[in-house]
């Protein structure tokens, strides 16, 4: 049926190519890597390289001045095992993420529900709660450091106004930690509850009428729509609070210094420490390879959990 | 959002906005706070730090501040680390994004697995071993040195690629047609129309920059090249004895009122960037 | 100007083969249009000569040089896409001087090229605007404005008037004509609209699944087609098909039975049908008619009234399906029994493989 009977017929000298385009390909890999360059090469340099570099240099005695004293196999790794100073450090972080990694996706979370709409007061509101996080770690903990002073605060008055003893909280090893947390929510809120306004804005409306006409509360609207709506939202907010959070280090730095009784000294702080007061290079590379898996498996664990709702 | 929602959701409504007004007032009090502190004198703030208006007024903290000399070097310095690093991040970021969005070459998915896989990599990972590569360079105390790290993310190619991924393919090709080289299309076509990403992108850049606290702390190590950030965490123990507390307050005033006017005059794009990097 | 040639052209994506071995000749000075059902592979023929997408196999000639690897730009083609494509951050006059300044036009020229386009295409006032600020339909005008200044061999068109509403379809319609009767250039556009193709082409090229299925002028793909797929996908609404068996042939007169023992007499080609094919009558709507000795009884389902004329669509006996165009004020009643005949006309008759054996009737000169 491909009969054409008014087509033209053609010179069947023509030879039929297989169309090869060199000249053409070649010029596009060119322009491609002329494109890619500039940022392979400062990829590779700056973040390939020296995650090797560092793996390297953990299995080396190797100190701050680039004094290179030879393979020490996983002398450094062992070292770990027995630092009671590490075991501690591991701790103060893994509570201040636990502490930290669900208050913060519940409250950015509400807050994201509740400032999400329209008018004027809720996109001040977004403006206010967004506004903490550009602010440096520094002017934060700043901040934070006198609002919790217990004769000089924000707190401390108004708990003398209700007949309480005001509570030195960043000089109690009880409430030292929790003191950062809540530092660290006021500073971070922003950018999970921007994450929530968006995923919320891309809900259809449909969804909300007809739920609306279908007689669904309030409630049984949440649950049933805007949750789900959100979960992939949800999942990448934990994650990244998770490896945002593992790499805590200025908050406690500033503000207690590691202390009191070292309760809120965070590995970080310990590799900070170690490699730039103690010039241990070496040791200090072998913990930071083991915060990085450490944040690894708990990020993979996190997406492999979400995985697990997807297949219900 | 409707009109048939019955009285009590109306004030069930009402009264939910009220309580988060409530909650942002608290939220913004530690701020409005610090700010009255910093224009009171110090004398009254040895009595009492109470207070929210800043009665007796002055600008005597403001006055030394900047008699000081250092804290206004250390501003030209994170203003320029984070203008040098927000400029090549955009311009580095916009050119690799467009050859993973666009452009066909070997190995071009093996390349861009290699790219996101860099997005797992904590600075945290990276800090101690590039210390060492850039004092074995002898570049520590540098601008390059403070800004150079952070060119490397990846996330803003990634951000970028989604970007000009999204843009009709067709414009591209009526380009072609109109004599456009693949330069010309990137540069006249492409990057006008990427303004809203990349200002989203720079944003971002610049508040990360002017806020990165960790490496300037090991690289910068003669005060003289102090960014803000590293700056005021060196001066906020002592000076508070020295110079009085009004004057560390409005140290910490002063050096975030860039980055919260850039915020003011630019928050619009945040969301919708945010919204942009989660693939919505 | 030029002429496009297409040499035994294939296209594959992968192993999907989606044109398959096209041969065509486009003169100069032509209005082509290609037609076909969705998915069809218009688009992608086109592509293919405005270099926007590779040729597998086969060659793709432009003024008589071959182009396959022959970048897009240096083609002189110039194409208008359906969604426009208009840089959105230019104004009118940059989009339409862009593609000359990319090729170091002097500015005097652009101006006056720009200038003689805006007029043809009544956009002088409009020239300041940027895209956003416009209707379709001028955006539309800006889009062929942009193709114009390029004085460009061939134009190409990809479904250009889709995005528009039905009345605005009909004015860019007559406008893209008048603007190949002006310029008079060689122009090849796509469409799946048969009544754009009827009424813009010089020619038609009807395409199914990547293989051309015939090609001519209108006229002749409406009164001649060459199979059933040409016959249905031209006219509207669709030409009638009943199935039906060849009971009598005589020289090229036979008898055809159709609807449950009606007979009707047709013409074919000599030779072609013997009495016992299995065959199918092709009826167009308009040559049905309400007679009280028609010959095919409607069950009447639904009645169309469109003013001018009422479109019936009634049932024959052995269910098949059939639509008549009358021209009667007052149109049969739902569910009443209609006699039809064959008014004068073509009866196309199809073979059992679906080809035209029809005798074609002479054109008068
Ligand atoms: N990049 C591709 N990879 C694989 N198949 C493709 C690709 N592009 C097009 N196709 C297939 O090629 C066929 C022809 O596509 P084409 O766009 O040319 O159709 P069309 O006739 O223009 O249809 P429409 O009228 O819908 O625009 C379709 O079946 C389509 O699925
Ligand atoms: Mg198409």
């Amino acid at each position: 049926m491909t009969a054409s009977p008014q087509a033209r017929s053609v010179p069947l000298a023509e030879p039929r190519t297989r169309a090869p385009r060199h000249r053409v390909r070649r010029r596009d890999w060119l322009t491609a890597l002329l494109f890619l360059a500039p940022f392979m090469a400062v990829y590779l340099v700056l973040l390939v390289y020296p995650l090797f570099l560092g793996i390297w240099i953990s299995f080396r005695d190797w100190d701050l001045m680039g004094g290179d004293y030879g393979w020490v196999g996983t002398l450094n790794y062992q070292d770990l095992w027995t630092d009671r100073n590490f075991w501690a450090a591991a701790r103060n972080t893994l509570w201040f993420v636990a502490l930290t990694v669900p208050s913060m996706t519940l409250i950015a979370l509400l807050l994201a529900l509740a400032v999400h709409g329209p008018g004027r007061i809720r996109a001040i509101c977004r403006s206010v709660f967004f506004l903490s996080s550009v602010f440096s770690v520094t002017v934060v903990t700043l901040v934070w450091a006198m609002v919790l002073s217990p004769d000089r605060g924000l707190i401390a008055p108004v708990v003398q106004f209700l007949g309480g003893t005001p509570v030195n909280f960043l000089g109690s090893p009880t409430w030292a930690m929790p003191a950062i947390v809540v530092t660290t929510l006021w500073w971070g809120v922003g950018l999970p509850m921007a994450l929530f306004l968006a995923a919320l804005g891309s809900i259809p409306k449909e969804l909300y009428e007809a739920a609306e006409l279908d007689h669904a509360s309030r409630w049984s609207v949440f649950w049933r729509i805007t949750l789900p709506s959100i979960r992939h939202t949800l999942i990448l907010v934990v994650v990244l609070q998770i490896v945002g959070q593992f790499q805590i280090f200025g908050q406690p730095f500033l503000m207690t210094q590691g202390g009191p009784a070292n309760s809120t000294r965070t590995l970080v702080q310990y590799i900070y420490e170690t490699s730039f007061r103690d010039w241990l290079v070496g040791y200090g590379a072998a913990m930071a390879m083991v915060l990085f898996v450490l944040m690894m498996l708990f990020s993979m664990l996190q997406l492999w959990l979400g995985r697990q709702g997807d297949d219900r | 959002m409707t009109a048939a929602r019955s009285g009590w959701a109306l004030w069930g409504d009402r009264l939910l906005l009220a309580v988060t007004v409530l909650v942002a007032i608290l939220w913004l009090l530690p701020v409005i706070w610090v700010v009255a502190m910093s224009l009171k004198p110090n004398a009254v703030l040895q009595q009492s730090t109470w207070g929210f208006i800043p009665m007796p007024f002055t600008l005597e903290n403001y006055a030394n501040l900047l008699q000081l000399a250092t804290v206004p070097r250390w501003l030209v310095n994170s203003l320029i680390v984070a203008v040098g690093m927000t400029l090549l991040v955009l311009v580095v970021s916009s050119l690799a994004g467009y050859a993973f969005a666009r452009l066909q070459f070997p190995f071009k998915r093996a390349i861009f697995v290699l790219m996101i896989a860099g997005l797992m990599i904590p600075e945290q990972a990276v800090f101690l071993p590039l210390h060492q590569m850039f004092a074995s360079w002898g570049i520590h105390n540098t601008h390059a040195a403070l800004m150079m790290p952070r060119v490397a993310v990846p996330i803003g190619v990634f951000l970028m690629m989604q970007f000009f991924r999204a843009v009709p393919r067709e414009l591209e090709e009526a380009a072609e047609l109109d004599h456009a080289s693949r330069f010309t299309i990137f540069w006249r076509i492409m990057l006008p129309l990427s303004v809203p990403a990349l200002t989203t992108l720079g944003l971002f850049t610049f508040i990360h920059a002017w806020n990165d606290f960790l490496w300037p702390l090991v690289s910068a190590t003669d005060a003289d090249m102090y960014t803000v950030t590293v700056g005021l965490a060196s001066i906020q123990g002592n000076f508070a004895f020295t110079e009085g507390l009004g004057s560390v307050m409005a140290s910490a005033v002063f050096a975030s009122l860039p980055i919260v006017l850039l915020f003011l005059i630019f928050q619009r794009f945040i969301v919708a960037g945010v919204a942009m990097s989660a693939g919505k | 100007m030029a002429d496009v040639a297409l040499r035994g052209v294939s296209k594959s994506y992968g192993n999907v083969d989606v044109i398959h071995d096209v041969s065509l000749d486009v003169e100069q000075g032509e209005f082509v249009v290609f037609v076909g059902p969705s998915g069809c592979g218009k688009s992608t023929l086109l592509r293919m000569i405005a270099g926007l997408e590779e040729v597998t196999q086969g060659d793709v000639l432009i003024g008589g040089a071959r182009v396959n690897d022959t970048a897009a730009r240096d083609r002189g083609v110039a194409m208008v896409f359906q969604n426009y494509a208009l840089y959105p951050h230019m104004s009118v006059r940059e989009n339409m001087a862009f593609g000359l300044r990319n090729i170091g036009t002097p500015r005097t020229e652009i101006d006056s090229r720009i200038a003689k386009a805006a007029e043809i295409l009544q956009l002088d006032s409009y020239l300041d605007r940027k895209p956003r600020a416009m209707s379709g339909g001028q955006r539309q005008r800006v889009a062929i404005g942009r193709a114009i200044v390029r004085e460009p061999d061939v134009f190409l068109f990809d479904e250009p008037l889709s995005n528009l509403d039905a009345a605005l379809r009909v004015q860019m319609r007559t406008e893209i004509a008048r603007i190949h009767h002006r310029l008079g250039a060689t122009m090849i556009y796509v469409t799946h609209d048969q009544t754009e193709a009827m009424t813009m082409a010089d020619r038609i090229v009807v395409l199914r699944a990547g293989v051309i299925e015939q090609v001519g002028a209108p006229l002749d793909l409406y009164e001649r087609p060459a199979n059933l797929f040409v016959a249905g996908f031209l006219g509207s609404p669709k030409m009638n098909f009943l199935p039906g068996r060849i009971t009598a042939a005589q020289g090229p007169e036979v008898q055809v039975e159709v609807a449950g023992g009606v007979r009707l007499p047709a013409r074919v080609r000599p030779g072609s049908a013997a009495a016992g094919d299995t065959v199918t009558l092709g009826l167009r709507p308009e040559m049905l008619q309400v007679h009280p000795d028609g010959p095919l009884r409607g069950h009447v389902d639904v009645v169309e009234q469109l003013g001018h004329v009422q479109l019936v669509y009634a049932t024959l006996p052995d269910r098949t399906a059939i639509v008549a165009e009358l021209r009667d004020r007052r149109p049969p009643a739902v569910g009443t029994d209609i006699p039809l005949a064959p008014g004068p006309g073509l009866r196309h008759v199809f073979d059992a493989q679906g080809l035209a054996i029809t005798l074609p009737e002479e054109v008068p000169a």
